[in-house]
């Protein structure tokens, strides 16, 4: 490479990487010193090198232990419906052939537009007992009596926050699947179908193996970003009744904000890296691999 | 063949009209709720037909009421949004250009990396943040929060840029090389004008992802710097909920994205995607 | 096994904002017997691929029906007409092996596993794919992928396979290669062929019977050498051949009860007409084909021939094309195919065309249509 080259490459990356560096590594550097020290902000307690202790103790209370089991509930169902309505309706609009789709795309592509924080209240106030349209409706055709705060039991709560979750992304998995479908050549299809293939063939033989790739790219950001969610369960639920659907980065936040022991709020939230990171390379392996 | 063609039409159209009702009405129900009066929305059968007013709108610009800081967040959000977007979207480009034109010893490895920044937990990097913001003075401060979107936005931008770069020939910046321009002259005169659909798609997606912000904002503003998702999570504390604002506040801050939205479906599934599929 | 019939059929795709609505195929009715090869030949864009389409049961047509033997298909879905279908860019299903893609179209019929298996390794005997059969059919070269699409096609022994120009995006020895594993598949097997291509030799070789189509209109349907012979019309007569007829404007003029044919703007050649006059008269303009195979051509005065001045000799090791100049019109130069010899003309030399009354054929120049075989 010749030297002019070289000196553009270095300053068209350099910006990036300055940025990068210090915004990305420098934290994470930060975090990892002081996950092992008896860190507390703006407290007068020594801050001393403890070890693991952070990891320690963080592993064994149970209060953290509840909000990752909480998370990978979460994280599980909310994908996992997300994944089965959204590749449903993108294959069953493929296969009965309507060009409907592209003209509704845009329409149910709103609801991940929203902030997330007005997606919180939105349900917020959908989901009120005393105005909330959902309790209405329910209510109005016998599934359920009006007065049943669904925010304020366990089972229920935790069921409200998937069920807006699953409002907010089945769009964005529909939308790409559908257009990775649109994306086989018609040749293919076509072939297929002359072949003698049925719907169920199409779909298990030429559709799926065909779009496998860009699922796993779907499934890879829709399962960190729902690892790390936060704004719609703080608005929600806010990790009540109690601490019933407190998701792992509340209760990172907590800890942080609440007793103000960052060190061990750090060390909390490497360990949560540390799952997105292994949880993310399985699903990159595959990718590579090419399933 | 006719008969099935019409029992498809009824399908489609069932289907498509569920999902739109499924997806949408919420939204509507926000829109409705946005110009209800106060008696309109304190009722215990959700009233459908009302007459409208735009008094929560009103509200929150003129600021009679406890939401008076509506107009300085929405200007705040405004602001920190497209400075961080603008700057994110040059360094982004640019660094886009250089993965995308050169072959390097790491490349690939490099690029990885700016990837996993977006799969980092904002958790982990707002809390060292923090620590430093304060002791620094740059808490509540725009500068530090314009910082950290840039940051969070940058990741987005290089693999965005770099798919929309890839596409366009090479010959393009070979024979502008051979007229000896420079490779800045060749990236902002050559480069950039060919792209700039995608750099549109890709500044527009960043806009309304920075716009959406949560948690950044909520450990690292003060009353003065909110931006609106905190004002609107801060007007909950008041002694009485005000839906009927909060509606108002939802319908503002949802304006802008839709009308992007719209304007994108043609990039919508590659920007949702980093430019992974097209 | 069946029949092919096409009634009066025909297909317009509708316009939108950004197309005109265009006629693909209009008025197509024709008979494609039991178990010959038919091919549709033509331009690119004339509507060959639309109306094998339209057999195959991917588009119905706009108008018009479509009969295996005796049964009406024309809206019935592909699967259940029992038709094979060949793209012309070979569609091979990469996911798969060599041995999963030929099995496919068995497996969707709940065929039981033996009987599969049997039959793939008959079909991958017959083209010779045995070798790679538990190869992933990816990334393997273009004519071996046609290989295993015409594997897909033959091995459930379809009653109509349908050849959307197989051949076309091969390199050239593979088409030659491939062509005749075709012939030798196609006449091992009971089943009707509708061959399409824009390649007049490829049709020519493989098929009994062909149509020949131009902007939607089927001009001729008949066998190879009646096509090259006596083409219906100066479409026909202008497409088949390489090059295709010469198509010379002429008039009819009455002298003495007789009638002749005079070449436009040239004095001294005539052909006498009288017996087929009732067929030329009502054709305001007359035009005059004939083959440039057929023209002799001489260095000396002949009588009734037409003076010209060679322009181009090329030259193809067996015969040599020749483009004449002579006062002819429309088009005032003349092709001429004649053997490789000593006594070819010198470019810029002098010439002289002779035609073969027998090998003229007269067309209406309106109508475009064939209306005297000077043979008869």
């Amino acid at each position: 490479m010749p030297g002019k080259s070289r000196l553009f490459l270095f300053f068209s990356l350099a910006p990036a990487f300055a940025f990068i560096l210090f915004f990305g590594i420098y934290p994470f550097l930060f975090a990892c010193f002081y996950s092992v020290r008896s860190f507390y902000f703006g407290l007068n307690v020594d801050n001393v090198f403890t070890a693991m202790s952070n990891y320690h103790n963080s592993v064994i209370d149970p209060l953290f232990q509840y909000s990752m089991f909480v998370t990978f509930v979460f994280v599980i169902v909310s994908v996992g419906l997300q994944l089965l309505i959204g590749v449903g309706a993108a294959i069953l609009f493929s296969v009965i052939k309507t060009k409907a789709f592209k003209y509704i795309q845009v329409f149910l592509s709103l609801p991940l537009m929203m902030p997330p924080v007005v997606t919180g209240f939105l349900w917020w106030y959908l989901f009120n007992t005393d105005l909330g349209i959902v309790n209405y409706y329910l209510s109005y055709f016998g599934i359920m009596p009006r007065n049943v705060n669904l925010l304020a039991t366990p089972i229920t709560a935790l069921a409200s926050i998937i069920y807006a979750d699953v409002w907010m992304w089945t769009p964005f998995i529909m939308i790409v699947t559908y257009a990775a479908i649109q994306s086989i050549p018609n040749d293919v299809m076509e072939a297929a179908i002359v072949d003698g293939a049925k719907d169920r063939h199409l779909i298990r033989k030429i559709i799926l193996p065909r779009i496998k790739t860009a699922l796993l790219v779907v499934l890879l950001i829709r399962v960190i970003d729902a690892f790390r969610t936060y704004d719609l369960v703080y608005v929600l639920t806010g990790g009540g009744p109690g601490t019933s659907t407190q998701v792992a980065s509340l209760e990172i936040y907590n800890t942080a904000f609440l007793k103000w022991f960052l060190g061990q709020s750090f060390a909390q939230a490497l360990m949560l890296t540390a799952i997105l990171i292994l949880v993310g390379n399985i699903l990159i392996y595959l990718l590579r691999r090419g399933v | 063949m006719k008969t099935s063609a019409f029992i498809k039409f009824i399908l489609v159209t069932l289907i498509t009209l569920i999902l739109i009702a499924y997806f949408d009405l919420p939204i509507i129900v926000m829109i409705v709720t946005a110009f209800k009066q106060r008696a309109d929305i304190f009722t215990p059968v959700p009233k459908w037909i009302f007459t409208p007013t735009i008094k929560n709108f009103v509200d929150i610009f003129v600021g009679t009421t406890t939401m008076a800081e509506g107009t300085l967040a929405i200007q705040n959000s405004l602001f920190f949004v497209t400075t961080s977007t603008v700057i994110a979207m040059f360094i982004g480009s640019l660094a886009a250009y250089g993965f995308s034109r050169f072959k390097f010893f790491g490349r690939e490895d490099l690029i990885f990396f700016v990837l996993a920044q977006r799969f980092m937990p904002g958790i982990v990097i707002v809390l060292p943040m923090f620590v430093l913001y304060s002791s620094v003075g740059l808490r509540g401060t725009a500068l530090g929060l314009i910082l950290l979107y840039i940051n969070s936005a940058l990741p987005f931008v290089i693999w965005m840029m770099r798919s929309f770069f890839d596409e366009i020939p090479r010959e393009i910046d070979e024979a502008a090389r051979l007229d000896g321009h420079s490779w800045f002259t060749i990236f902002i005169k050559f480069v950039l004008p060919v792209a700039r659909n995608g750099f549109l798609a890709t500044f527009l997606f960043s806009f309304i992802f920075t716009w959406g912000e949560f948690l950044f904002a909520l450990i690292l503003t003060t009353p003065e710097s909110w931006t609106m998702p905190i004002a609107i999570v801060n007007s909950r504390v008041s002694s009485e909920i005000l839906w009927g604002q909060i509606a108002a506040y939802g319908v503002i801050s949802i304006i802008p994205v839709f009308i992007i939205a719209i304007a994108l479906q043609k990039y919508l599934v590659r920007g949702m995607t980093l430019g992974a599929v097209k | 096994m069946v029949k092919v019939v096409l009634e009066n059929v025909g297909k317009v795709f509708k316009g939108s904002k950004k197309a005109k609505e265009t006629v693909a195929v209009k008025g197509f009715t024709a008979e494609f017997p039991s178990n010959k090869v038919v091919g549709i030949l033509g331009p690119s864009g004339c509507g060959k691929t639309t109306t094998l389409r339209a057999i195959a049961g991917l588009d119905p047509p706009s108008e018009g029906k479509i009969y295996f033997e005796d049964k009406d298909v024309t809206y019935l879905p592909p699967i259940e007409r029992d038709a094979a279908l060949l793209f012309q860019f070979a569609v091979v299903y990469d996911n798969m092996t060599v041995f999963d893609n030929l099995a496919f179209p068995l497996m969707v019929k709940n065929i039981n596993k033996e009987e599969i298996n049997k039959r793939v390794k008959e079909t991958a005997e017959f083209l010779g794919l045995s070798d790679i059969l538990k190869k992933r059919a990816k990334g393997l070269p273009a004519s071996i992928n046609q290989k295993i699409a015409l594997g897909r096609a033959i091995i459930r022994k379809p009653k109509v396979l349908l050849l959307d120009e197989p051949l076309s995006s091969l390199d050239p020895e593979s088409r030659l290669y491939l062509r005749r594993e075709l012939k030798k598949v196609i006449r091992s097997m009971d089943t009707t062929v509708v061959y399409v291509t824009h390649d007049q030799s490829e049709a020519m070789t493989l098929c009994d019977k062909i149509a020949v189509m131009n902007e939607g209109k089927v001009h001729q349907y008949d066998t190879p050498e009646n096509i090259y012979l006596n083409p219906a019309t100066t479409f026909v007569a202008w497409f088949i051949g390489e090059p295709g007829m010469n198509l010379i404007d002429c008039s009819m003029e009455a002298s003495e009860g007789k009638y002749y044919i005079k070449i436009d703007g040239v004095s001294d050649v005539s052909f006498e007409v009288s017996k087929w006059s009732h067929a030329l008269k009502e054709s305001d303009k007359i035009v005059l084909g004939i083959r440039p195979e057929f023209i002799t051509i001489t260095k000396t005065y002949k009588k009734n021939s037409i003076a010209g001045k060679c322009l181009v000799i090329e030259s193809f090791g067996s015969f040599a094309l020749l483009d004449i100049l002579t006062n002819c019109s429309p088009n005032n130069i003349i092709k001429v195919k004649t053997p490789l010899s000593d006594d070819l003309p010198k470019v810029d030399g002098d010439v002289y065309l002779t035609f073969p009354p027998a090998y003229i054929r007269l067309f209406d120049k309106k109508s475009g249509e064939l209306r005297v075989v000077m043979t008869e």
